[in-house]
């Protein structure tokens, strides 16, 4: 208590860090900062062993201050509470097989404030480990180019709780933002693009929530496995293209709500394999090779409200068994007419071409997809129904796009 | 554009995959995913391959993935494929193989198992060692979550 109020009384201690003042090394500085105090790095290249920070401390770089690995080691290891990184560059740590190697490594670092840091050829940028209260925010982290079998996470967070994650830019990384057993996190307004894996990954992280990212062109943009309850609303998901690409990915995961985000130009909008109880609201889909694949595994799901717009195939089955509540979506698709004028379709819409259940079957059928055999088979089935699943149809289809946000 | 695009990896994505008969099978970072957990396969360390009963090839991300596949499909496999963690790049047949549990979270599944030669020195992973048949079971009875984190769910 004495200490607590030692420190609010006495005006906070600043330590300058310059190549010819009192403190011309960090470490220096670090260890002679009592806790609570500022330690101001100027501009420079500082090459220095593995920076230890064992007190609450808030550290800022000055415009133009690098923190340099040189290849070969973790730069700043932080494992006391209420530690503050700013305003840093942190460069090149090299990699190795045998560790985790991260430029800024937080471990049982709670209420940490990670902010308007940029971070380059880093093999793991900035690790989380059993942090609790952290923000992560405003950082710039940019991979090694070309090094994809050589990359860490750009933000990795494990075993960890209370973590926001705002406005970063994750680029050439494995995965742009990866939580692993970490629960209530919320990731925000970040960007996440060209990252060999995935541009976000949930494993086993429970009762999160991501919210107006961008995940361009990245190897997939999220897979969410082996996770409850995940709230995702106002995302991007696109371009993400190749054979196992997708915009995003369920597996294994149970009560999610999918809002009001887009999909666009990707090999397949939404994958769930293994998802239970989803709830998929007010999303558009839109230029997608597949816009949603739903394999048997999944069950629960209710489709409401979204848009599908020129996607080759809306909603693909991997046997007629699958089940999936649509209600009330708009399907560029749709054949039928409004002639009672009350905002839905008059005959239902069956949002399965019977070709999208045969390339499920035989995948080497897509080279007919646009062939007249096809067009024929499609009208064939859409007037007599008998082979494309009767339980994925949407009774209520609207018969006008329901408007977009920003559209 | 982006339609011709989408349409020629909506082409690639089923072409089929043709397995080689000799030599070790191959694994496509970042482009191959794991058949047990769908997880795309990115960490060179710790990739695996069987080769199926019918001559395919099948991947995993983990080595965790694969012990739960074969307790899965005890029939269905003919050869099995692990990476030298220390070495990776190549896949090596699991006999000559020894195997490690590491730390909690430094496998891409978490569960920390990885595999080195077995003629390499004690101490070329972390952890202790185990046999692939203790691996096995441990899997089979943890299930695929790492295991201290069962307690807190």
């Amino acid at each position: 208590m004495l200490i607590v109020l030692a420190l609010l009384l006495a005006p906070q201690a600043v330590l300058e860090v310059a190549p010819n003042g009192s403190y011309p090394t960090i470490a220096s500085a670090v260890a002679a900062a009592p806790a609570g105090a500022t330690i101001r790095v100027s501009a420079g290249v500082w090459r220095e062993p593995t920076l230890l920070v064992t007190r609450p401390l808030t550290l800022v770089g000055e415009a133009g201050a690098v923190l340099d690995g040189e290849g070969e080691r973790e730069i700043m290891v932080v494992q006391a509470a209420g530690v503050t990184v700013r305003g840093f560059t942190f460069r090149n740590t090299g990699y190795s097989h045998r560790e985790d190697r991260a430029a800024l490594y937080l471990d049982g670092a709670s209420n940490c404030l990670v902010a308007d840091n940029r971070f380059e050829d880093t093999f793991f940028a900035i690790y989380l480990a059993r942090v609790d209260g952290c923000i992560v925010r405003d950082n710039v982290i940019l991979g090694v180019p070309g090094n994809e079998s050589a990359t860490g996470n750009a933000i990795h967070a494990w075993s960890s709780r209370h973590l926001q994650v705002l406005r970063n830019r994750t680029e050439g990384h494995r995965d742009g933002i990866y939580l692993e057993f970490t629960r209530h996190a919320t990731v925000t307004d970040n960007v996440s693009r060209n990252n060999f894996r995935y541009g976000l990954h949930f494993m086993y992280a429970d009762s999160s929530s991501y919210t107006g990212n961008t995940f361009r062109a990245n190897g997939s943009g999220v897979a969410v496995m082996y996770t409850r309850q995940v709230l995702m609303r106002d995302n991007t998901f696109a371009d993400n293209h190749g054979p196992t690409a997708y915009g995003l990915l369920f597996k294994e995961i149970a009560d999610a709500t999918l809002e009001g985000n887009r999909f666009l130009g990707n090999t397949t909008g939404l994958m769930a394999d293994g998802a239970e109880r989803v709830q998929v609201t007010g999303n558009t889909f839109a230029s997608n090779g597949w816009a949603i694949r739903l394999l048997a595994s999944t069950s629960g799901g209710v489709f409401t409200g979204n848009s599908f717009v020129a996607n080759a195939f809306d909603v693909a089955v991997n046997g007629r068994s699958t089940a999936a509540t649509f209600r009330g979506n708009w399907w560029d698709a749709y054949r039928g007419w409004d002639l009672d004028a009350d905002g839905t379709g008059d005959i239902p819409h069956f949002p399965v071409r019977l070709f999208a259940l045969l390339v499920e079957r035989a995948p080497a059928a897509m080279l007919l997809q646009r062939s007249l055999f096809v067009r024929v088979l499609d009208a064939a089935e859409r007037t007599v129904p008998a082979l494309t699943p009767r339980g994925v149809v949407d009774a209520t289809p609207l018969a006008r796009r329901p408007a977009e946000e920003g559209r | 554009m982006r339609r011709r695009t989408v349409v020629a990896a909506m082409l690639l994505a089923v072409l089929p995959l043709i397995g080689c008969a000799d030599g070790p099978p191959e694994v496509a970072l970042n482009l191959d995913s794991c058949e047990h957990c769908r997880m795309t396969i990115s960490d060179p360390r710790f990739a695996a391959a069987a080769t199926t009963s019918g001559g395919r090839t099948v991947r995993f991300d983990s080595i965790e993935c694969m012990a739960n596949w074969v307790n899965d499909h005890p029939d269905d496999w003919q050869k099995l494929w692990v990476t030298d963690a220390t070495a990776p790049g190549t896949l090596l047949p699991i006999d000559g193989m020894r195997f490690h549990r590491g730390a909690e979270g430094s496998t891409p599944m978490g569960k920390g198992f990885a595999a080195v030669a077995a003629t390499s020195a004690p101490d070329a992973w972390d952890g202790p060692v185990l046999t692939w048949t203790e691996l096995r079971s441990a899997v089979a009875s943890e299930g695929l979550a790492p295991q201290h984190q069962h307690g807190s769910r």
